[in-house]
């Protein structure tokens, strides 16, 4: 297979047309701690673990099928000055899981021709990435709005923790027929089933709800969401 | 985080669900794998690109991974963790994708 690596659009391959290779490819990952000290011994205690980093060197050269080594070397050069994010690509999978940001880019080994320092033949361009955030997906809010909460959900619906929850919601829903559908928050009446759950659970508030809407990433518009109810337990 | 796994096999579509929103996200990213780029009037991006079924096997298998992640852009509660190209008995591509489920709320 000719290709080596690929991410924003740019592939690192080996065929008899090209030879864009990379060298040097380095993947860091980390985490911050915290020392402490128990009985006498220090210890050490993870606070939260670095953006994983990696990190290699692209070869270009007019001499090995890049047509124009000037314009790859600065579009690289912006993208690291734009923060430019997107998947990394070795071989067939992703090296990271996350989204990698392009931070850092440095171009040396500039070779130009002999009487025209415009055209150039060959360079080196050091590229360094940093995870990037995942829209969330990642264990926080991008805008650092707090941490997302997963709701214990199972294939098989609510789980059994919540069974009696679910029974009495169940015929809360019957009991309002509309609830969940007109695309607003609703809160239970007073006097249904539902708040009467609420009252024997007390630490517990039911909401229905609508799922939320997506954006379409095409039209950015939202699109209309699936309608089903959805319940919220807040401890 | 469980993963699940989705293919480019035709099979019923389930319009309850069950009220399950992993089943229900599930299926939405299988209908998102077999629709066809261009097939939706109003969003001819969507979709998986079929132009991808006309390269060499090992050509398709380097443009799988990043058109699939493509594809599920439609579905954000979707992550794509790996996918596979495989040519069944009949020569027909059995595509394969391992799948990550997180909502945002």
């Amino acid at each position: 297979m000719a290709q080596i690596a690929s991410w924003n659009g740019h592939t690192f391959e080996v065929s008899p047309q090209l030879i864009r290779s990379i060298r040097d490819l380095t993947l860091k990952g980390s985490c911050e701690i915290e020392e402490k000290t128990s009985g006498g011994q220090q210890y050490a205690q993870r606070k939260n673990g670095k953006a994983a980093e990696i990190s290699f060197t692209v070869e270009l050269s007019a001499l090995l099928g890049v047509t124009d080594v000037r314009s790859e070397a600065l579009d690289y050069v912006n993208e690291a000055n734009e923060g430019v994010s997107e998947y990394f690509y070795l071989g067939t999978q992703k090296l990271v899981a996350a989204k990698m940001m392009l931070t850092s880019a440095e171009v040396t080994e500039y070779v130009c021709m002999p009487g025209n320092a415009d055209e150039w033949i060959s360079c080196d361009v050091k590229l360094t990435f940093k995870q990037a955030d995942n829209g969330g997906k990642n264990g926080s809010k991008g805008k650092g709005k707090g941490k997302k909460k997963k709701s214990n959900r199972s294939r098989n619906g609510i789980t059994k923790s919540l069974g009696e929850i679910t029974t009495v919601y169940m015929a809360a829903a019957n009991a309002i027929p509309e609830a969940g559908k007109n695309g607003s928050t609703n809160k239970l009446p007073h006097g249904t089933a539902g708040s009467q759950a609420a009252n024997l659970f007390s630490k517990n508030t039911i909401q229905l709800r609508n799922s939320n809407t997506k954006k379409n990433p095409t039209t950015g518009r939202g699109m209309s969401g699936s309608m089903g109810v959805k319940l919220k337990l807040t401890r | 985080m469980a993963q699940y796994i989705i293919t480019n096999e035709p099979e019923e579509v389930d319009f309850e669900c069950d009220n399950d929103e992993v089943a229900r996200t599930l299926q939405n990213a299988k209908n998102l794998l077999m629709t066809r780029m261009g097939e939706v009037p109003y969003d001819r991006l969507r979709g998986f690109d079929h132009a991808l079924f006309h390269l060499p096997l090992d050509k398709m298998r380097a443009a799988l991974l990043p058109e699939i992640d493509r594809v599920m852009l439609w579905e954000p509660d979707v992550t794509v963790i790996s996918a596979t190209a495989v040519p069944n008995e009949n020569g027909e591509i059995l595509i394969r994708v391992i799948v990550e489920i997180g909502f945002e709320e």
